[in-house]
């Protein structure tokens, strides 16, 4: 379980940094694709059987696919994405600064919390987190969120067609 | 949990080590004796036009955002299938009416013409 | 089956925007959409009184809670939702927005919000989140062939992209240290808990990103671009809906989630309120763009109403809920106001509104006396609004949250005074101006209970002080 963890942690540690360090935009992707892999591995290792799975189709498939399609679209050849400092000088230190400050941050507190002497959670009622258990709560307790994320489905669709679809009709 | 995945892990690094091996052997195995007809992209025996890496049109774009919203909904299908004995005919209605919202989006899309190509 | 009862306002509203994108792929007419929005709206306000007298209920493991505080938020969104049916038509179709979608769009909005008040659970509350924002960024975007609009959209969409997270980051953190996503068990396990620092880091985050949600200062950066920039019904729906959404989540969440933390949380909210309001009035003087000017207002007044939370006793909650709905009444009574002479001027500055005494004699007149609402002059709820915020705040021991108020109505003076002068002193042309009868209703009913507020306050502080957060 513990090796699971630091395999996969660091694999996804390692793509997310490849996201912002990768000169081709098709490199990045690909980190990505690595990045999301070993989430769903952190996922399983979790009991969140489902969700790992989701986390594969959803995000490595067609998520994915969209950001090929986007890069497709955007940068025609190989070339690196232009990188213009423009108008808003010292971004990229103070956005290192916000990041480094918020890591030492988050882990003080992890750190003074105590993380690593949390009780496991052994009690996991059977089934946790599988297809049947999340199915059972859809249809049971969250019935009405579930009926209007129909309705952000539906939002999602009408937005498409208003900002990029036709603009006639 | 994690032991029914561990054919997924030794797959997966099969996998993996298979592509390297591979593309190794070949590398040191293989003549290199490139001239420019072999280096010529292969296109079932045609000459090639132009170059590979061209501007996709958006409509490409429009298609696969509505593609990602439906691929959202499919996902909840998978979690209702499996409990879909036991819940029964209240389960089927609420999963109709789930469905049925996204269909008159998908009417919708259809008749702005969102899925029509030229 | 009277758990369905208990949910016809959000069965209703969810029915008329499934009608309405019917209607919008089989008639012609646009105005036919905003016929049904309005009388569907209406509906949807009666099943939300019928609902008043009931009694609180959890439905399926509170994922769903009717009570009174549900009840009078969803009012709040209701008549908004009502108003914006009433008074978009002839801008949208001067701009060639795609109307259909707009109303559309802006039902599923208020549909969001209903779930954000109506719920004590943060997954239900998130998908509410969820709803109202994804609409709104879409209808921020809109007018396709301004730039401006397309900014508006793009910069909402990131920063609120990323606040979600932020946002779900919190939740998370809850639901880790207390197995549950049930505002009230999560307040039990908070209190047996004994990871100060996760909870505190958890506060934080949602604070946070409430906060941008709000546009609370120093969370405000996305919020001018966007008011300005969106067409400008959506504007005024965003400063007034979408917020007043963002509040009732985070009163539920802080005062209930989160009500064994929140005495640490009571200064920094103080100090977030204080800088707020200062920061929109002071920043909103040197405006000279109408929206623009109108967007800095709105983040005053956010600050105003954060009194409410910051104070947190159960006077400041029911004066904070009192002056969300005189607010919203008054925003979206000017904004009526603005979108006429839009109608009329597309350049929106606030020298446009030069000679409008003569021009419109009533719409001045109306909008002279809103803005007198918004600064808080007697007799309009404005005036009893902030009142009552002030007395809350000294009663709950923040004199000097409550002194800041009064200073800060000092120094909103010149700005809102800036279009009075404009519109009665100065000269300008003198073509007369008018309007449909739509935004004339809607204009008529928000002075009318700006007015009313501000003259029989009784009734409704009778309402607000039976109405409670938690059982």
């Amino acid at each position: 379980m513990t090796a699971v963890f630091w395999i996969a942690g660091i694999l996804a540690v390692a793509g997310a940094l490849g996201v912002i360090v990768a000169k081709t935009p098709v490199h990045s992707v690909i980190s990505l694709v690595v990045n999301i892999l070993a989430l769903a591995a952190l996922y399983l290792a979790l009991h969140a059987e489902f969700l790992a799975l989701i986390q594969v189709i959803v995000y490595a498939g067609a998520i994915m696919i969209l950001f090929l399609f986007v890069i497709a679209l955007l940068t025609a050849r190989k070339d690196p994405i232009e990188r213009t400092e423009g108008k808003l000088e010292g971004q990229r230190e103070l956005g290192l600064v916000t990041a480094v400050g918020g890591a030492v941050l988050m882990i003080a507190v992890a750190a003074s919390a105590g993380l690593g002497r949390m009780p496991a959670n052994e009690a996991l009622p059977s089934g946790f987190g599988s297809a049947a258990a999340f199915g059972r709560e859809l249809l049971t307790t969250h019935i009405f969120s579930f009926e209007l994320t129909a309705f952000v489905l539906l939002a999602a669709v009408i937005g498409v067609v208003v900002l990029v679809g036709r603009r006639q009709l | 949990m994690l032991d029914q995945y561990t054919g997924v892990g030794v797959f997966l690094a099969v996998g993996a080590l298979f592509v390297a091996v591979t593309l190794l052997a070949g590398k040191l195995l293989r003549p290199h004796n490139p001239y420019p007809e072999k280096l010529a992209t292969y296109e079932c025996g045609e000459i090639p036009v132009g170059e590979g890496q061209i501007k996709f049109h958006i409509r490409y774009y429009i298609f696969s955002l509505i593609f990602v919203v439906f691929d959202v909904e499919t996902v909840f299908l998978y979690p209702w299938a499996v409990v879909f004995e036991e819940m029964g005919l209240f389960g089927f209605v609420v999963m109709m009416l789930f469905i049925g919202t996204l269909v008159e989006g998908l009417v919708y899309a259809w008749k702005k013409g969102a899925l029509r190509w030229v | 089956m009277q758990q369905y009862s208990l949910l016809l306002p959000e069965i209703i509203l969810a029915g008329l925007g499934l009608l309405l994108l019917a209607l919008d792929l089989t008639v012609s007419s646009k105005r036919t959409l905003a016929v049904a929005g309005v009388i569907g709206t209406l509906a949807t306000l009666a099943a939300v009184v019928a609902n008043f007298g009931a009694p609180a209920t959890e439905i399926w493991s509170g994922t769903i809670r009717v009570d009174a505080f549900a009840q009078y938020f969803k009012l709040i969104f209701a008549v908004i939702l009502g108003l914006v049916f009433l008074f978009s038509g002839e801008y949208l179709e001067r701009r060639e927005v795609k109307v259909g979608e707009f109303y559309i769009l802006v039902t599923f909005a208020t549909l969001g919000a209903f779930l954000m008040a109506s719920s004590l659970e943060l997954i239900t509350i998130y998908i509410g989140l969820e709803l109202m924002t994804i609409s709104s960024y879409v209808l921020a975007g809109m007018l396709r062939n301004d730039a401006r609009s397309s900014e508006a959209s793009i910069k909402f969409f990131l920063m609120g992209a990323l606040t979600s997270g932020v946002i779900l980051y919190g939740l998370s953190l809850l639901y880790g240290l207390t197995g549950s996503t049930h505002l009230a068990e999560i307040a039990a396990g908070l209190a047996a808990s004994p990871n100060a620092s996760l909870i505190t880091a958890a506060g934080v985050f949602i604070i946070a990103g409430f906060g941008f949600k709000i546009a609370a200062v120093p969370f405000h950066m996305w919020a001018p671009d966007t008011y300005e920039g969106a067409p400008t019904p959506v504007s005024a729906f965003l400063i007034t809906a979408s917020e007043a959404a963002g509040f009732a989540a985070l009163l539920r969440i802080l005062l209930v989630g989160l009500a064994p933390a929140l005495p640490q949380w009571q200064a920094v909210l103080a100090v977030i309120a204080f800088v707020t309001m200062t920061f929109g009035n002071v920043t909103a003087i040197v405006q000279t763009r109408t929206k623009r000017m109108l967007a800095y207002s709105a983040i005053a007044q956010a600050g105003y109403v954060l009194v409410g939370v910051a104070v947190a006793t159960p006077e400041s909650v029911s004066a904070m809920l009192f002056y969300l709905m005189v607010y919203a009444f008054s925003t979206i009574g000017a904004f009526a106001v603005v979108i006429m002479l839009s109608n009329h001027v597309p350049s929106e500055e606030i020298e446009d509104f030069k000679g409008l005494a003569r021009r419109a004699p009533a719409f001045a007149l109306s909008m002279a006396f809103l803005l007198l609402s918004l600064i808080g002059v007697p007799p309009t709820g404005g005036f009893f609004g902030k009142l009552s915020l002030y007395r809350a705040a000294v009663d709950g021991g923040m004199v000097w949250l409550a002194l800041a108020m009064v200073l800060n109505s000092a120094i909103s003076v010149p700005y809102y005074f800036n279009v009075i002068r404009n519109m009665y002193l100065a000269e300008g042309p003198s073509t007369a101006l008018g309007a449909r009868p739509g935004l004339k209703i809607a204009l008529g009913i928000s002075v009318a209970a700006t007015l009313l507020l501000g003259v029989f306050p009784e009734p409704l502080v009778g309402l607000l002080r039976t109405l409670h957060i938690m059982p």
